[in-house]
């Protein structure tokens, strides 16, 4: 093409006039670049996008900079820049990018890619709990963390404020009271309870006495079940025994305990599950329970009932389903052992009213190197040793300095803080890092082990360290933590799904639904399945909850089991679960936009830029558009929106037949007069049912066309164009594992690293048990 | 205006036992000559994070006589009290409801990566004045612990959401036993921190660039922790006011919204009123669900980007006039309350304001933002160019200079406001 180069060097010339002085400092080839293709508009007071490319220098330490350098490639492999980007020059745009990656990766060596990270509240909270063997809910006394790019386990994002500093103090002063409270010296007790004397007036003309129990109907969300004639005469270790039958129903009904005060208001109450109650005879279900404040009792109630509206009356004819409770017996407290371990893991056996600095230091010597998670010298240990001295000379006894010493120890950067050290990591920062990653928690006896033998950098013991703590019960927490921040399950508690539209909703679907995604998380992990069933999968795993919401027939209990999918189930893969389809709806609707955004970041790993800075915001105007296709298509109208527009709405289009809850759905459910009402009093309980509320609407229309790309009619085929390239979605979880195992957001400069893992899983079609060992195995991950 | 030390006067003749009848502003201002200059200085900013609909609020006349308006009907007992702004905004603070960080600090491009904040207005106020109450200042919000305040070096301070925490704080005294050990904890974080400072210094030696910044938030918080603590050690020795409020019971729910902002508001007043505190931020978050509000049945988030939509646009009218008319009973108790023949409205300034001109677009120019009370004569509709909005930190500065800080720079300030005035009495 002569004209395009005569012309460009024409421009040349002309731009040159107009930059002698600039980008002096860079290689010529460099300079010239970026006066080519970015200095027409990027080069004098008003350049667009607030860059100006006279700012940019070479002083590649400075963290800004380098921003800045790889803010030029992203936009150029984002294809927004330049303008006419196909006219780039490959090869010139390949040497520029090698420079620009090569300066930064020198200037790097020095500090490595992750910035200094401390504990998130959560890694804290399990840190503490390992150090001392109690459960504190420390979540309730830090701040909430920040995220980056969906984390918060990111070193840049996690700051440190004086809030949070004194946080500390509190959080470090509960946990010593917690792991030295004194125990009850009680004898255990049983006695056995009738439910039905414990219900108040009120509530007893919705229940059915009967001679060998009673049998509740309403859910248990706000009713008075709980067991009142019973109160924990001290914290401690106590045996529930329920007795309960289904009544009126041939399968089993869900169960729900809690525990709690429910009279004070304010207590926190804690969910101990659903169980199976199934018709019959009696079934006795067991549990050994903390009961943790004094005065807490259990509570419990059948859930996922139908609403209905009884009266004694009515009450012995009704037909409908309900939760027979036959008795509840309840034993304890347990005797309890003293010195607790807890305590001997702050007072060892040492007497703290005779105790002397010598045995302070002896104690700091066993617990300095656990919390610092690393060998620690009697050098690093004497200032704490010193701290202590001075706390007793000031007229405190041994208890109280020694609690002080322990605080110190606890709010130190050795311990707030991963501290890793540029270059390759040493044995024990790769346990720490090892550990917050698929436990969230501090590195156990054994690893720690590992490390002092200096193994932990040989693949082989690295992999059989990897396989042992997935094998842990403490792996639960990776995948809650990860999969609760990479798919945004932690908001599932953000939106309450409008009562009057989706009168289904209730806790136990909620419950299941979080948990189908943990579950079907942990059977690709265990089995090394693909990276493709992210997107489709033959099976799930489900109970009888959630089967009933997907409308798959003959699965009954809160139990899980693995099913085979049929297809016109239209389930499959993490798309299409119940918890997702929530977290990316609001309560009363859905937006393509929000989930178009979801899938391209969280699925596809190409997140939608937000809208660049500087353009005039246009204010979208719906008026006359009824459905959300036609308030979309007018958004697309508009030049300025449709350019990201076009890549965001299509698969969001796709999960339309998605209600906000994740049910199935051809039209959407509106708000309607009564006479539009769905009809659901139907069947043998049709004169108990309380009426649905909402009506019609419009029928679904799911199908899109990609940027560029294919239509489809809906779900199922969306799926199948994403399923032609498994490996760009093999890409993006191995970025999110990345970005999560390290503490920081994979970038440009580690495309290198990713491309290998992927090619060292393709052979096990990107199983995700091998990314996470190769994720482990990494360069990346290895080194600061 | 001048920073008098009649406070610590005041609070000796509090802590000496001597007339703890309420209105407690009344009777610690005993025996003080009645002039300008015992009138304290308090600022409250509270931020609406998803933006008020403006052509409800911004009225089309100008000056004194503009015509009331659908929002500003609500605090119409106040005309003379307030002043409304319209055609302000923080320049090169865009990119939508992450501009919430910069509502008080003005730091430009939130949602750029290298994006650092700065201090906030209240933030700065404090260190300047430095005031000589138990609480330097109250961060708070509605729900969770995003705020709006930020320290010095740009680190958000955590917000508190709990009104019962804030009651605790601020009125519960310990028995003679517990301020003992109260005292003794504090002595003994004091010591702490001067531990944990020396091994951090060891632990800086090895680090990068990029973490020895991490770690100087680190320092900069445990001295700012010490510095607390030294005060501390002093305020708990005294007594705590008494107020006739019982211990506020938390509502667990973040749907009613109405009820918290309310109890909030309650705490914002008692605060002021026992001059615990006399610097409050308070971060009023918009939900991603249906709030507790009779006639609205859609998602509030939702119902901000209206799209000119009439359904959404009424019901998004009556969450917001919800606002106004609490805001309304900030002033009103503000108002009620007096000190030294003042009222405590005359003494604070009130910011109330959202970080959104246009949340329906998520536009951030132009935006809503009403100044009551504090020195300022009030009662007009201030008006800029809406295509060429100064700089909001320009009234932030004449905010701070009414508090008596002497400043003539704050964030991205090019003056002082035009317009606003300091009324005649102040």
């Amino acid at each position: 093409m002569p004209d395009r180069n005569q012309y460009m060097t024409v421009m040349a010339c002309i731009i040159s006039l107009f930059f002698v002085g600039i980008c002096k400092a860079l290689p010529e080839n460099q300079a010239n670049f970026l006066k080519m293709h970015c200095g027409r508009c990027h080069a004098n007071e008003n350049s667009k996008g607030n860059f100006n490319i006279k700012s940019l220098h070479d002083n590649f330490q400075d963290k800004k900079t380098r921003s800045q350098w790889l803010k030029i490639i992203q936009q150029i492999e984002s294809g927004a820049m330049p303008p006419n980007s196909s006219k780039l020059p490959q090869e010139e745009y390949t040497q520029f990018k090698c420079w620009i990656t090569k300066e930064i990766s020198k200037a790097m060596r020095s500090e490595g890619r992750v910035t200094l990270r401390r504990l998130n509240r959560v890694e804290y909270e399990n840190t503490v709990r390992d150090l001392f063997g109690v459960d504190v809910a420390v979540k309730e006394i830090l701040p909430e963390d920040a995220t980056s790019q969906g984390f918060d386990n990111i070193g840049e994002a996690l700051n440190i404020s004086p809030v949070q500093m004194e946080r500390y103090l509190e959080t470090a002063e509960t946990v010593l009271s917690a792991a030295t409270s004194p125990v009850h010296n009680l004898k255990s007790e049983k006695e056995k309870f009738d439910l039905f004397d414990s219900l108040p007036k009120w509530f007893i003309s919705g229940v059915y006495k009967m001679e060998d129990g009673v049998v509740l109907f309403r859910n248990v969300g706000d009713s008075p079940t709980d067991v009142r004639r019973f109160r924990a005469p001290a914290p401690g270790k106590y045996k529930i025994r329920i007795s309960a039958s289904a009544y009126n129903s041939e399968t089993p009904l869900p169960m729900a305990v809690l525990i709690g005060n429910f009279v004070v208001s304010g207590n926190k109450t804690r969910h101990l599950g659903y169980f199976d109650v199934p018709p019959g005879k009696p079934t006795i279900l067991e549990i050994e329970e903390r009961l943790s404040l004094k005065n807490d009792t259990v509570k419990i109630g059948p859930i996922g009932l139908p609403h209905v509206y009884l009266r004694q009356e009515n009450i012995t004819e009704y037909p409908g389903p309900g939760l027979k409770i036959h008795w509840v017996e309840i034993e304890g407290p347990y005797p309890e052992t003293w010195p607790t371990e807890s305590y001997k893991t702050v007072f060892g056996n040492i007497d703290p009213k005779i105790g002397t600095i010598a045995d302070a230091e002896k104690l700091l010597t066993e617990f300095v190197p656990k919390a610092f998670r690393r060998p620690v010298s009697s050098e690093e240990i004497k200032p704490y040793v010193q701290f202590i001295q001075r706390t007793l000379d000031s007229g405190q006894n041994f208890e109280s300095a020694m609690r002080a010493g322990y605080k110190a120890v606890m709010v130190s950067p050795n311990f707030l803080f991963l501290k890793e050290s540029p270059g390759k990591l040493d044995d024990f920062q790769i346990a720490s890092r090892l550990s917050y990653f698929l436990w969230s928690s501090k590195p156990d006896e054994e690893l720690l082990h590992t490390a002092r033998s200096g193994k932990l950098t040989n693949a082989e013991i690295l992999h059989q360290q990897v396989e042992r703590m997935l094998a842990s019960s403490k792996s639960a927490a990776f995948t809650e933590n990860f999969t609760g921040q990479w798919l945004n399950l932690r908001e599932i508690n953000s939106t309450t799904p409008d009562k009057t539209l989706y009168p289904e909703y209730d806790d136990l679907l909620k419950w299941s639904s979080v948990r189908e995604t943990h579950l079907f998380f942990e059977e690709m992990l265990k089995n090394n399945l693909g990276a493709r069933n992210i997107i489709d999968s033959e099976f799930a795993m489900l109970n009888g909850r959630l089967a009933k919401h997907y409308g798959i027939p003959e699965i009954h209990g809160v139990g899980f089991q693995k099913i085979n999918l049929k297809p016109e189930y239209h389930r499959g893969g993490i798309l299409t679960q119940a918890s997702v389809l929530k977290v990316t709806a609001n309560g009363t609707n859905t937006s393509p936009v929000i989930r178009g955004t979801w899938i391209q970041d969280k699925i596809l790993g190409k997140p939608v830029p937000p809208p660049p800075p500087n353009v005039p915001a246009i204010e979208p105007d719906i008026r006359g558009a009824v459905t959300i296709r036609e308030q979309l298509a007018k958004h697309r109208e508009i030049n300025t929106c449709a350019s990201c527009h076009a890549r965001i709405d299509p698969p969001g289009f796709a999960l339309e037949n998605y209600d906000v809850v994740g049910g199935w759905r051809d039209r959407y459910r509106i708000a309607a007069e009564r006479k539009n009402w769905v009809n659901n009093r139907v069947g043998p309980l049709a004169k108990y049912l309380a009426s649905y509320q909402y009506g019609f609407g419009p029928p679904v229309d799911a199908g899109d066309a990609f940027e560029n790309g294919p239509a489809f009619s809906g779900i199922d085929e969306f799926k199948k164009v994403l399923l032609q390239d498994p490996e760009q979605i093999a890409r993006n979880i191995t970025g999110k594992l990345l970005a999560y195992a390290t503490g920081q957001p994979v970038g440009i400069l580690d495309q290198d690293c990713v491309n290998g893992i992927l090619n060292q899983t393709k052979s096990s079609n990107y199983g995700l048990r091998s990314i996470v060992h190769a994720v482990v195995q990494s360069e990346l991950f290895l080194s600061k | 205006m001048k920073i008098t030390n009649h406070l610590s006067r005041r609070l000796f003749i509090r802590s000496a036992g001597v007339s703890l009848a309420l209105p407690i502003l009344e009777s610690a201002g005993f025996g003080l000559p009645k002039s300008p200059e015992t009138k304290i200085s308090r600022m409250i900013c509270i931020n609406t994070s998803l933006g008020l609909h403006t052509p409800n609020l911004f009225p089309s006349k100008t000056g004194f006589e503009y015509e009331t308006t659908p929002y500003l009907e609500q605090i119409n007992d106040f005309r003379k009290s307030f002043t409304v702004f319209s055609g302000l905004s923080h320049p090169e603070v865009d990119g939508g409801h992450p501009t919430e960080l910069c509502y008080l600090t003005a730091a430009p491009h939130p949602r750029a990566d290298n994006f650092k904040n700065t201090i906030s207005l209240d933030q700065f106020a404090v260190e300047k004045i430095n005031p000589q109450t138990r609480i330097p200042s109250l961060v708070l919000s509605s729900d969770s612990s995003r705020g709006i305040s930020f320290t010095r070096g740009g680190v958000p301070i955590p917000a508190e959401s709990r009104p019962s925490r804030i009651y605790r704080e601020m009125f519960v005294n310990g028995s003679p036993t517990e301020v003992k050990s109260q005292l003794q904890k504090l002595q003994q974080g004091q010591s702490i921190m001067d531990t944990v400072l020396e091994e951090a210094k060891k632990f800086q030696k090895s680090l990068g660039k990029q973490d020895q910044e991490k770690l100087s938030e680190y320092f900069s918080a445990v001295r700012e922790v010490e510095i607390r603590m030294t005060k501390a050690q002093e305020w708990v020795q005294k007594p705590k006011p008494k107020v006739d409020m019982k211990p506020p019971v938390d509502i667990q729910s973040s749907l009613e919204i109405s009820a918290r902002v309310r109890l909030m508001i309650d705490m914002i007043h008692l605060a002021l009123q026992t001059d615990t505190t006399r610097f409050i931020t308070f971060a009023l978050n918009g939900l991603n669900a249906v709030p507790v509000i009779s006639g609205v049945t859609q998602d509030w988030h939702n119902l901000s980007h209206h799209g000119q939509d009439p359904s959404k646009l009424s019901e998004l009218r009556i969450i917001e006039i919800e606002q106004m008319r609490l805001f309304g009973e900030l002033l009103k108790k503000l108002k009620g309350t007096t000190e030294n023949g003042y009222s405590l409205l005359d003494s604070t300034t009130v910011m109330f304001g959202s970080n959104l001109g246009n949340a329906s677009s998520h536009d951030n120019k132009n935006m809503p933002i009403i100044i009551a009370g504090g020195p300022f004569k009030h009662g007009q509709h201030i008006a800029f160019d809406p295509r060429k909005n100064p700089p909001l930190c320009n009234l932030y500065v004449t905010m701070l200079q009414g508090l008596g800080v002497e400043t003539d720079k704050f964030g991205s300030s090019t003056g002082t406001i035009n317009g606003l005035e300091l009324s005649k009495n102040s």
